[in-house]
This record gives structure tokens, sequence and C-alpha cells, in this order.
């Protein structure tokens, strides 16, 4: 009798066992890496469509790990090159092309076309193209804004922010200003990065699509532009010049000067919005932002994407998808304005009166409209390097003083030894 | 009287030879096995690597291709490169030679007998356990242009009327890279100087005394050339040290303003994990690895001269 008790208890144990063995089996894990893991707003936004989309698919979990930005594409292409893919791919949008170029991408095409919303997505969509196949989904479109300090131009007796970029010049002379009396500057009228740092191109091309409709660095040859620059460099130039700019910030110093009112203006994308919230309360509502004060396009993009890899499993890229599609779902593309505060991909999401109640936003969505890819045509491939050139060309033509002819002859010459 | 047969006793002695070197080649093998792996295997693929098109993208496909010198040829027809040696020349004589003069004066100093010299001789060596990265964060905030503390010295000395501004114009930028890399590379020379100065029979100086030698002339005539091989060999340590250098450089500068401080192990970084151009990094590489070695060749013919 307490044989078969005993037989029978072993019995259950092992199928209780056998079937926990059976549920972990079925239960299916994502990998989802991102840099965004840690970025108030954003990384809350990421974390609750997770959270949505494991709800909506009982044994499937996702895995959203940090990994640092400045590693974060030698990462991936060394688990990419492992035969090691994520099996969701997030990923800055410059270096997305690279990943295309290598195979290790899924094409879109099919799935995108069913869902038949790419009307109304971001126009910059274009960057996920690759020989003529979407390999990737834009998570944010964007264009760039001024970000302007009110207090600062009151003070200087200014009505409100310049409209084109001589007036930028003259105001931010005008608000460079010793509030002291001690001798040095306590308020700069504009910052932009001034050492090597991404945040120069940036700079440099905001300017540089002043020129004129089809301004960029150069055409699909790889030719300079040659006019549009020297008046890029010529704009930042006299900013230096004047004495405007502190010298020797990079990008998040030049973040820092405006957010404690040491600068009264900046350039920057929609993630300025992180900037102002975390300002100290007696400045924070004097920091506001408006469209660039320049008269042609503005300078803006695909900031990052979304992407499947072709080396994961059917099921795997099923799931994937699966979470691509309820990212482009209408609720969630208006819960990334309201909750990551950054403008949604997807157009007629947004409420007026979210709107109404979100100026700042308005002006996100508004110049996310009409931004120009800052990636020239032709150079998509290598772009990083192409980058760094522009970067080390800007500051020699613009911080150091060189001659603008021969940076431009030097900066060419590198160019043609792309590879 | 029983003679003992050569021959037999030869043998033994050879047996015990050959017993004794097989011992000793047994001991050796781990360590002889460690360095074929750690350092030879890696020279190697890196040799190999710098004759192919290599990217990170395909590097489980192997090397594809014929092997040739187009890495090189890139690399010498390359004004970035050349540029990177002349950097990079600049940054080692003027590290070596800085961590150098302010080892050998603090060494000096450290061998003289007065109150608190241990507690001096800690402090003076501090730096050297510093992580580079630390070091080299702390120095950019103290040469930041608009904060930084060396600015607001030379202002309050009258040195300058205006900040410098010390990471956007090429020749401050590697002044300050250089002075983060001297004060971190001098206890290196006070220690080992102050080691070298030690075992110096203090009957030298006694003789040179009772001679009426001067203190300049006993540092001239007994220090320096009583330290000529130690001095070498720590020249050839720091400067090989400083050929490698990335972590001072790349956080302070990043290689800029316009690759004024990018030296070629910046420049191989750059090439290998930004660019992933694994094929012509290893060709930077190489030449690195052959500079050092001319380097250590020159420096140790210069001191292998012995005093005593």
């Amino acid at each position: 009798m307490q044989l078969r008790r005993l037989t029978r208890i072993a019995l259950s144990a092992l199928a209780a066992t056998a079937l926990a063995g059976g549920v972990s089996a079925q239960t299916i894990t994502l990998d989802m890496p991102s840099w965004q893991v840690t970025e108030p707003g954003t990384g809350d936004w990421w974390r609750a469509l997770i959270a949505e989309f494991e709800e909506q698919n009982p044994g499937v979990t996702i895995d959203f790990q940090h990994q640092p930005l400045p590693a974060y594409n030698q990462t991936m292409v060394t688990r990419f090159a492992a035969g090691n893919p994520p099996d969701i791919l997030h990923l800055p949008a410059a270096n997305f092309m690279v990943y295309a170029q290598e195979g290790w991408l899924s094409s879109l095409d099919e799935r995108l076309d069913a869902l038949g919303i790419m009307d109304r997505w971001t126009p910059v969509q274009s960057t996920c193209e690759y020989e003529g196949t979407a390999m990737c989904v834009v998570i944010l479109g964007y264009g760039d804004v001024l970000g302007w300090n009110d207090a600062a131009f009151e003070r200087a007796g200014l009505s409100g922010p310049p409209t084109t970029s001589e007036e930028l010049i003259e105001f931010a002379r005008v608000l460079t200003v010793d509030l002291t009396g001690n001798g040095t500057i306590d308020q700069y009228g504009f910052v932009f990065p001034t050492v090597t740092h991404p945040g120069v191109e940036a700079t440099a091309t905001a300017f540089l699509f002043e020129y004129g409709p089809d301004a960029h660095w150069v055409n699909e040859s790889l030719d300079l532009n040659r006019d549009a620059i020297r008046h890029a460099w010529t704009q930042m130039r006299r900013l230096i010049e004047d004495g405007s700019v502190p010298l020797g910030l990079d990008t998040n110093g030049k973040r820092q000067f405006w957010v404690e009112g040491r600068a009264a203006m900046m350039l920057e994308g929609p993630w300025i919005q992180g900037n102002i919230n975390r300002a100290g309360p007696e400045i924070q509502p004097h920091l506001r932002v408006a469209q660039l004060p320049f008269s042609g396009e503005v300078r803006g993009g695909a900031s990052n994407v979304l992407a499947i890899p072709s080396g994961i499993s059917a099921d795997r890229q099923e799931l994937a998808w699966r979470f691509i599609e309820l990212f482009m779902s209408p609720e969630w593309q208006a819960a990334y304005s309201t909750v990551a505060g950054q403008p949604p991909a997807r157009a007629g999401v947004l409420d007026e009166s979210f709107l109404a109640d979100n100026p700042n936003m308005r002006e996100y969505v508004a110049a996310a409209g009409v931004g120009r890819d800052y990636i020239p045509r032709g150079s998509e491939a290598f772009y990083t390097r192409f980058r760094d050139l522009i970067i080390e060309a800007t500051l020699s033509a613009v911080v150091q003083g060189q001659d603008m002819d021969a940076t431009l002859n030097e900066l060419q010459s590198q160019i043609r030894r792309l590879r | 009287m029983a003679t003992i047969p050569a021959i037999p006793f030869r043998r033994q002695r050879l047996r015990s030879a050959v017993r004794s070197r097989l011992y000793a080649f047994t001991l050796l093998a781990p360590a002889v096995v460690a360095v074929l792996l750690v350092i030879t295997y890696p020279l190697i693929m890196a040799g190999q690597m710098s004759l192919y098109d290599v990217r990170v993208f395909r590097i489980a496909q192997g090397f594809t291709g014929e092997p040739s010198l187009r890495n090189y040829e890139d690399m010498f027809t390359n004004p970035a490169f050349w540029r990177s040696l002349r950097v990079t020349l600049a940054y080692v004589a003027l590290g070596t030679l800085g961590s150098f003069i302010v080892g050998l004066c603090t060494a000096l100093l450290l061998n003289q007998p007065f109150r608190g010299r241990f507690l001096a001789r800690i402090l003076v060596v501090l730096p050297w356990p510093i992580p580079g990265v630390v070091a080299a964060t702390t120095f950019m905030w103290m040469f930041n242009s608009s904060f930084g503390v060396v600015n607001y010295l030379l202002l309050q000395l009258g040195i300058i009327s205006r900040p410098v501004a010390w990471f956007t114009d090429s020749t401050p930028a590697l002044l300050a890279v250089v002075a983060a890399t001297i004060w971190k590379g001098y206890p290196f020379f006070t220690i080992t100087l102050l080691a070298g100065m030690q075992s110096i029979p203090r009957e030298l100086y006694e003789a040179a005394r009772v001679d009426g030698a001067s203190a300049p002339k006993q540092f001239w005539h007994i220090t320096v050339p009583a330290l000529r091989s130690v001095m070498g060999v720590a020249m050839v340590i720091s400067t090989l040290w400083l050929f490698r250098v990335f972590d001072i450089i790349y956080v302070m500068t990043g290689g800029g303003p316009s690759r004024a401080t990018e030296t070629l192990a910046i420049q191989i970084y750059r090439e290998a994990f930004q660019y992933f151009e694994m094929g012509y990094a290893s060709a930077v590489g190489m030449v690195t690895l052959v500079l050092s070695i001319v380097a250590t060749i020159i420096y140790l013919r210069v001191s292998s001269r012995s005093f005593y």
C-alpha cells in the first residue's frame, strides 16, 4: 500500500517536472539590446511597450539589455560577424547601411505593404531602403530645433528668437555678456561643440542646409559642394570670431551650458526635451524651443531604427515583426510622444488638445515634417568615416581659422580615398 | 688501484646532462607555450591580416583573395598616416623626455635625507597606480577652457590674458595630452632611477668631494654615467609604453582636434573598431612594431656601455 503511494507521488513529481519543463521549453526570450534602456522617458516607453507585447504574447519575453552607445555599433557588428545576432535589432540610423549591405537584415517590404500605413509614416523612412527594399522601420524621424532662453532674450531687450542666420549671429553677439562685471563672460549667445565630436558635423550641416534646397556636403559622385560649405563655415567662424561661442566644449558640455543658462541659444534635435526636463526649477520655465532660424531646409533625418536580422529563425522573425507591428500602432506611436517626449513617426496620432498643452511637441512635430536627411546620398556605406572627415575639416576651418580653400582641397582628397 | 672506465663515466655524464636539460625544458615549456600563444600567434595573425582586405563583417570567412601589399601602399600614400606618425614621434619624445626629467628631479630629491622622506616617496609615486582613464578625466577638467584650474592659474599669474582653448587648437591639445602623460609616467622613472642611485657606491662621491668636485660635477661625472644603463632600460620601457598609450589620449581628445593628437595607437583603434578595416589597422600595427623595435635597439646600444 505504502509502495503504491510512494510510486504515485513519484509519478506525480515526474509529471509535474515534465510539465514545468514543457512550459519552460515553450517560453521564448527575444534578445533586444539598446542604448536607450536607461534614458528617462524613452527607456520608460520601451519598457511599457515590451510589457504590452509580453502580455499580448504569452510565453514570449523580451530581454531588453543596455549597451552603451559609444561601443554599440562595434558590439552589434561583432555579434553579427560571429553569427550571434540579436532577435530585434535597434540601431542608430547612421549605421543601418552597413548591416543592409552585408545581407544581415530581412526585407520588410511584404510585411509593411500588408500593414498599409507607410503613407502615414515619416518621410525619412527612405533611409531604411537598400536597393529599393525596406530593411528597417524608422523609430524617430526628426528635424533640428533652436533652443533659446527667453529670460536671456528679455534681459537683452530682444523680443523673440532669430529667424535668419544673420539675426542669429547678431543676437548671439548681443546675448554674450559679462553679467557680474568681473571681466569674464557669464553668458554666451550661442553654443556648439568645438572639439572632436559628432555635434560639430550636426551644427555645420544645419548651417549648410541654409544655402539652398539641394545643398549638401557632396553630390552623389562625392564632389564637395564648395560654395555651400564655405557659407556654413563662414557663418560659424563669424560666431567664433565675435566671441559669442564658448570654446572647448563637446555636445554634452554644450547642453549643460544651455541648461544652466550660460548660453542663450543652441541647435538640437527633439531630444532637447530631456535637457529641458532636467533643468533646475529656476531656469526650466525659460528654456524654450523654436524652428531653426534658417531660410533653407532643416537638418534632420532618421535618428534610430528597428530591423529584423536575417540570421534568426522564421519563428523568431515573426515574433520580432509582431513587436514592430505593435510599435507602429497608433496607441504606441502616441505614447512615444506622451511618455518618451519625442515626435511620433506615424502622422495623425496626436490630438490637438495634447499639442495645445505641449507647445514644444508642436515644434518638434513641425520640424520633423520638414527635416532633410543629414546623410548625403552616396556616403551611406562609409558614413562614420565621412562624418569624421567633416568634423576634422570643420574644426580646422572654423575653430582653428585655417584657410578654407586649402581645407576643402584636403577634405576632397580624403573623401576620394574612401573605400 | 682500480680505474673507472672512461667511456661509461662519459656516458653517465652525458645522460645526466641530457636529463637536466630535459628537466629545464620541461619547466620552461609552459612559459614558452604561453608566449607562443599570447604573443607570437597574434603577431603572426596581425602580419598575415595586414596582407589582406580583412573587414570585421566577414571575419568568419577567414582571409579571402590574394595576399598583397595594398594596405601598406594605402598607408604610405595616406597623408593621415604620416601626420599620425609625426604626432606619435612628437608625443613619445615629449612624453618620455618630460617624464624622465621630472622623474630624475624627484629621484634626486628623494635620494637626499630629509624629514618626511618616507611620506614624500609615497606621494611622488601616487600617480603610477592611478588608472589612465581617471588621470585623463582629471586632466580634461583641469584643462577645460571655461572652468579649468590651469587657465585660472595662468590668468591669475598674468601669463595669459584670455583663457586658452586647450582642446580646440592643435599645439595646446598635444601639450595638454603630454602633460597628463608625464604626470602618469614620471613615477616609473623616479622609482627606477632612485633604485639605481642607491646602488652607486658612496665612496665614489666621498672621493670626488675629497678631490674638490662640486655637486653638479658629481652629478655629471658619477651619477649620470652610473645610471646610464638604468636610464636606457627605463627609456626603452617608457618609449614602448608611450607607443601604445590609448586611454589618456582617447579620453582627453579622441585624437582631435583635426587629428592633432591622433597617434598611431589611436589610428589603429579607429581603423579597426570604428571603421572595421582590420587589414589596414594591422598594417599600421606592424609599422608601429617596427618603430618600437628600432627605438629599443637605439636605446640599448646607447646605454649598453658599463660604468663599472
